[in-house]
C-alpha cells in the first residue's frame, strides 16, 4: 500500500531521515518508535506531503504521491498535539471538512468514534475550550470518519482518559481486520503492543529494527514491547535487521 | 477544487479582527462624513486614512491571521487538497475580507455622500492597497517562520512604502533639481504602491495643481486617461506579483 | 453707458432729421457692391445691405455713415491679407454682417473692422469669422463694440491675431461679446477710461483678456473659460475689476488671473475656480483683493515677495491644493478675514471667526515652489509628516503672512 523509497531529508544540517525504505500493505498495524527527534513525525509528514522529502519517492497505492493530492482521500491522520483553529466550533469544523471532503457520500460515514466519543454533544463548543483530550477524540474521530484505508496516528493515546483509549483501540484492530494498514507513533509502548503487529524502530534518520511483533517475541522471548525492544537491540539484533 | 477556496475564504470572512477592522473603517469613513460639512475635504482625510490605516491595518491582521491558523492551514494540507487551492483560498479569502470591509466602511459613505470619479478612484485605490498589503504580509509570514519578527519585518515595510520612499523621492529631486528628472520620477514612484494609490486620487482631485508642472511627461500622464490607466494596471501588477512568490515558496515548503 | 448710448440715438436722429439717404446694395438692384455705395454715400446716409455674399477688397469708410444689413449679409475677404472694413470717419455704425476669410500675415495686421483715429463708433452685433484679427482699434474714442461673435480657429500662438485689439484708445466699452479661438480675446495697450463688460472669452491661445500699458479701465461681469493663459492685466494702474469668471485655466503657466506690474485696482467679487494659479502677482501694489471666491484652483494665490501693500480680505478659500504661495521670507500684504477651507481653529467666542491666526502658506507649498516636480508629492503621508513637523517648529515659511481673523464659515453660506 505504501512503498517508501530511499527518502532523505534534511533541517540544515541535521540528517532527519537519511535513505529510508519501507513497505507497508493493508493488515499491517505498524508500531512507528525510536527515541526524541529519530524522525517518527518526518516520516509520518512525508507520507502526508507535509514535508517534502529531498531525495527519494513514496508511493501511495503504487501512484507517486508528488503527483497529485488525490492519494490522501484514502488516508486518514490524527497528528501530535491536535491543534485546530481555536475560535471554530466543533460542528463548523466537522461541516468545514465534510463540505471539502465531497467525494464521500454522507451515508458512507463511518460515525463510530463519533458517536462512542460523544461529540455531538460538544458540537456547539469551540476548539479552543476543548480539554487536550476532547481535541484528541475529535483528532481520531476525524480521522476515522471518511472510511481511510491508511490511518496514521500519532501520539494517540496520550491524553486520552482509559475508556476511550481503549475505544481507540478497539477501532484501530477493527479497522486492521478489514485489512487497512495502520501506522501508529507513541513512546507508550503498552498501548502499542495491544494494537500493532508490526515494528519499525528509527534512530538518526534510520531504520535499524524492521519487523513482525511476532518475530520479535520469539526471538527475545518476552511478551513486553518495551522489553522486547530493549532487549532486541541490546543483544546486537540491529545488525540482522533489514536496514 | 475552486469550491474548497471559496470554503475556505468563507471561513476567513468570519474572523473576528476582520470584523473589528471593518468597524474601525466605518467609524472613520461614516463618522468623517457626518462631522464635516464640505466633501471635498473628507475625501482628502479618508485618502489619508486609506494610505496610512489600511496598509497598516491589512498587512499586521494578515500576518497575525497566517500565524494563528497554523493549525488551520496544517488541517487543511492533510485533506486531498492541492497546496495551491489552499493558498490561494487564504490569501483571496484575506483579500476580500480586507476589501469588504474597506468597501463597507469607506467605499460606501465616499459613494453615498459625495458620489463623484474622484471618490471612485478612491475606493479603487483602497482596494488594491488591501490585496497589495494582503499580498505582501503573506510574503513575508510565508518566508518566515518567526511571527514577531515578521510582524516586525512587516512594520518596515509599511513605513519604508508610505513614509521613506516619499522622503528618498524628495531628497532626489533636490539634489537632481537641475537636471529634467521628471520622466525618472513617474518610473520611480511605479515602485511605491501607496505611491501610485495616491497618484490614482490626487490626479482626481487635484488635477489643476499637477497640471501646474511643466514636464510634457506630465502633461500626458496627468492629461488623460492614459494616466489613470497605467496607474491601475501598475496596482495590478502589485497585487499579482507578490502572490507569486507566496504560492512558489508555499508550494515547496514543509509543515 | 446709458448717457452714452442715449447721444448716439440723438446723433442719429439728428442725421435722419437733416434729409439723409438710404442707399440700398443687392445683388439684383442697381448697386450690386458695397464699394459702389461708399462712393455714392454723403455724411448722415444708410446704407442697406441685402442678403448676399460680397466679395469686397478694402472698404475705406470715409463719411459719418450707417452700414448695415437684416439679413447678415456675408462679406468675404477670400483669404487675402487686407483688412475688410476701415473705419476713418466718426459716427459711424456697422450691423449685423457677416465678415470672413482675412488672411494672415505676418507683415501685416489684417482685420475684419479696423478703426482708425475715429470717434462715436459702433460695431454691434456683427459676426466675424476666420479672420486674422477681428476688430482692430487705433486710436479711437468713445466707440462701441457689442454683441459681435468673432470665432477663429488658430491652432498655434505665433500665426494667431486678437479677436478685438485695441492700440491707444480712450472711452471704449467693448460689450456682450462672444470670442474664441484667437491669440489674446481682448487686446488692449495704451487704452484707458474705458470698460469690458459681459463678454464670453474662450479657449483663446494666449489671453483671454489682455491689458498692457492701460490705466483706468474696468471690466466687469465677463466670463474668461480655457483660455492659454487666462486673463493677463500688466504695466497698467488702476483697473477694477468685478464680478468676472475666471474658469479653468489649465496648463503649466496659466493662470486665473495674472498681475504683473500693476498697481492701484481692485479685484472684488470674482469667481477663481479650478485654475493652475487662481491669481498670480508679480509686482503688483496697492491692490484691494475682496469677496472673491477661490475654488478647486491648484495655487489660489501666487504672491511674489516683490508685492507691497495689497489687501486681502474677506476672500472666500474652498478646496485648493494651495491656497497662499510666496517666493520670500517676508510678507508686505495684509491677509484679514479670509475663509480658509483649511483651517482648522475653533471659535470659541462665537464671532464668526477663529480665535487662532492662520498661517496660509504650508511648507509643501515652497517646497513645490523650489522644486516644481514635488507637486508630485501631494498628499504622501510623507508630507503631511513634515507639514506636522514645520507647524510646530515654524523653521521655513514666512511667519507674518497670516490671517489674524480666518472665518469659520465661507461668506458664500452667510
Amino acid at each position: 500500500m505504501i512503498s517508501i523509497q530511499n527518502i532523505s531529508k534534511k533541517y540544515g544540517a541535521q540528517q532527519v531521515l537519511n535513505k529510508v525504505n519501507l513497505e507497508f500493505s493493508g493488515g499491517q498495524s505498524i508500531a512507528l518508535i525510536g527515541p526524541n527527534g529519530s524522525g517518527k513525525t518526518t516520516l509520518i509528514k512525508s507520507i502526508l506531503g507535509l514535508v517534502l522529502a529531498d531525495q527519494g519517492q513514496i508511493n501511495v497505492q503504487n501512484q507517486d504521491i508528488s503527483l497529485g493530492p488525490d492519494y490522501r482521500k484514502i488516508i486518514g491522520y490524527m497528528p501530535q498535539l491536535s491543534k485546530f483553529p481555536e475560535q471554530m466550533k466543533v460542528g463548523q469544523l466537522f461541516s468545514l471538512i465534510k463540505k471539502i471532503r465531497r467525494d464521500i457520500a454522507q451515508n458512507e460515514y463511518d460515525l463510530s468514534l463519533y458517536n462512542d466519543f460523544g461529540i455531538a454533544k460538544m458540537e456547539g463548543k469551540s476548539l479552543g475550550a476543548l480539554s487536550g483530550g476532547m481535541k484528541q477524540q475529535v483528532s481520531a474521530a476525524l480521522a476515522f470518519l471518511f472510511r481511510p484505508k491508511i490511518i496514521i496516528l500519532d501520539e494517540p493515546t496520550a491524553g486520552l482518559d482509559p475508556i476511550s483509549n481503549s475505544i481507540l483501540k478497539h477501532k484501530v484492530n477493527e479497522a486492521r481486520a478489514q485489512n487497512c494498514l495502520l501506522i501508529t507513533t507513541s513512546h507508550i509502548l503498552n498501548d502499542l503492543e495491544e494494537m500493532c503487529n508490526h515494528v519499525v524502530y528509527l534512530m538518526d534518520g534510520k531504520i535499524v529494527l524492521n519487523e513482525e511483533m511476532k518475530f520479535i517475541a520469539e526471538t527475545t522471548g518476552e511478551a513486553n514491547l518495551n522489553k522486547m525492544v530493549i532487549k532486541f537491540l541490546q543483544t546486537g539484533k540491529i545488525a540482522k535487521c533489514k536496514i | 477544487m475552486q469550491n474548497i477556496s471559496f470554503s475556505i475564504a468563507a471561513d476567513l470572512l468570519k474572523n473576528k479582527a476582520i470584523f473589528i477592522y471593518g468597524l474601525l473603517l466605518a467609524v472613520l469613513g461614516w463618522g468623517m462624513f457626518l462631522i464635516e460639512s464640505q466633501p471635498e475635504k473628507t475625501i482628502l482625510a479618508l485618502l489619508q486614512i486609506t494610505l496610512i490605516v489600511v496598509p497598516l491595518m491589512t498587512s499586521i491582521f494578515a500576518t497575525i491571521y497566517y500565524y494563528n491558523s497554523a493549525e488551520f492551514i496544517q488541517l487543511l494540507l492533510i485533506q486531498p487538497l492541492k497546496r495551491r487551492s489552499i493558498i490561494w483560498g487564504i490569501f483571496a479569502g484575506l483579500s476580500s475580507g480586507f476589501v469588504l470591509s474597506f468597501l463597507v466602511g469607506i467605499g460606501l459613505p465616499l459613494l453615498l455622500f459625495y458620489p463623484t470619479t474622484a471618490s471612485l478612484h478612491l475606493i479603487l485605490s483602497g482596494t488594491f492597497l488591501s490585496v497589495i498589503f494582503t499580498g505582501l504580509a503573506l510574503l513575508v509570514s510565508t518566508h518566515q517562520q518567526d511571527k514577531a519578527r515578521s510582524i516586525g519585518f512587516v512594520l518596515l515595510l509599511w513605513i519604508f512604502f508610505t513614509f521613506i520612499f516619499d522622503g528618498i523621492l524628495l531628497w532626489a529631486m533636490y539634489q537632481l533639481a537641475d537636471y529634467p528628472i521628471e520622466q525618472s520620477i513617474l518610473f520611480g514612484t511605479f515602485l511605491n504602491p501607496v505611491s501610485v494609490a495616491r497618484t490614482l486620487v490626487v490626479m482626481q482631485t487635484e488635477a489643476a495643481a499637477l497640471l501646474g508642472l511643466s514636464g510634457a511627461i506630465f502633461k500626458d500622464f496627468f492629461g488623460s486617461l492614459k494616466g489613470s490607466f497605467i496607474a491601475m494596471l501598475i496596482l495590478i501588477i502589485w497585487g499579482i506579483l507578490p502572490y507569486l512568490f507566496v504560492k512558489r515558496k508555499f508550494l515547496t515548503r514543509d509543515f | 453707458m446709458l448717457i452714452r448710448t442715449a447721444f448716439f440715438i440723438i446723433s442719429f436722429c439728428v442725421h435722419f432729421s437733416l434729409g439723409a439717404n438710404t442707399i440700398l446694395v443687392g445683388k439684383t438692384l442697381s448697386v450690386k457692391s458695397i464699394s459702389h455705395a461708399l462712393t455714392l454715400a454723403k455724411d448722415g446716409d444708410t446704407i442697406l445691405v441685402r442678403k448676399g455674399t460680397y466679395c469686397e477688397k478694402t472698404l475705406m469708410i470715409k463719411q459719418s455713415i450707417t452700414l448695415f444689413t437684416k439679413e447678415s449679409a456675408k462679406i468675404d475677404a477670400q483669404g487675402v491679407a487686407n483688412d475688410i472694413l476701415v473705419i476713418f470717419a466718426d459716427n459711424v455704425r456697422i450691423k449685423g454682417f457677416q465678415f470672413v476669410n482675412v488672411g494672415v500675415s505676418f507683415l501685416k495686421e489684417a482685420a475684419a473692422i479696423r478703426l482708425v483715429h475715429c470717434k462715436n463708433v459702433i460695431v454691434e452685433n456683427n459676426k466675424i469669422d476666420s479672420c486674422f484679427f477681428g476688430i482692430y482699434i487705433e486710436q479711437a474714442k468713445n466707440s462701441i463694440i457689442s454683441d459681435n461673435q468673432i470665432r477663429g480657429a488658430f491652432k498655434d500662438e505665433a500665426s494667431a491675431g486678437n479677436a478685438i485689439h485695441a492700440w491707444k484708445g480712450d472711452a471704449l466699452s467693448i460689450c456682450n461679446n462672444f470670442i474664441t479661438g484667437h491669440r489674446d480675446g481682448i487686446y488692449f495697450e495704451f487704452v484707458n477710461n474705458s470698460f469690458i463688460e459681459n463678454n464670453k472669452s474662450q479657449y483663446n491661445l494666449r489671453y483671454g483678456l489682455h491689458f498692457m500699458f492701460s490705466n483706468d479701465d474696468g471690466y466687469e461681469n465677463n466670463i474668461f473659460q480655457d483660455n492659454g493663459a487666462g486673463v493677463a492685466v500688466m504695466f497698467s494702474r488702476n483697473i477694477i475689476m468685478r464680478n468676472n469668471w475666471f474658469i479653468h485655466n489649465w496648463g503649466g503657466a496659466s493662470y486665473g488671473l495674472l498681475l504683473k506690474e500693476i498697481s492701484d485696482g481692485s479685484i472684488d467679487k470674482n469667481h477663481f475656480i479650478e485654475n493652475t494659479i487662481g491669481i498670480m502677482a508679480e509686482g503688483a501694489n496697492r491692490l484691494t483683493i475682496s469677496n472673491n471666491k477661490f475654488m478647486l484652483n491648484g495655487t489660489a494665490m501666487d504672491i511674489k515677495g516683490n508685492c507691497l501693500d495689497n489687501k486681502i480680505i474677506q476672500n472666500d478659500f474652498v478646496a485648493n491644493t494651495f491656497e497662499v504661495v510666496t517666493n520670500s521670507k517676508q510678507n508686505n500684504n495684509f491677509f484679514d478675514e479670509n475663509y480658509w477651507s483649511n483651517y482648522s481653529g475653533y471659535d470659541l467666542n462665537r464671532d464668526s471667526f477663529g480665535d487662532i491666526a492662520y498661517r496660509p502658506v504650508n511648507l509643501f507649498a515652497k517646497i513645490t515652489n523650489e522644486v516644481p516636480s514635488a507637486t508630485f508629492l501631494l498628499h504622501s503621508p510623507f508630507v503631511r509628516l513634515m507639514e506636522i513637523g514645520e507647524k510646530i517648529f515654524p523653521q521655513f515659511i514666512p511667519q507674518s503672512l497670516m490671517d489674524k481673523r480666518p472665518k469659520i464659515k465661507p461668506y458664500a453660506y452667510d
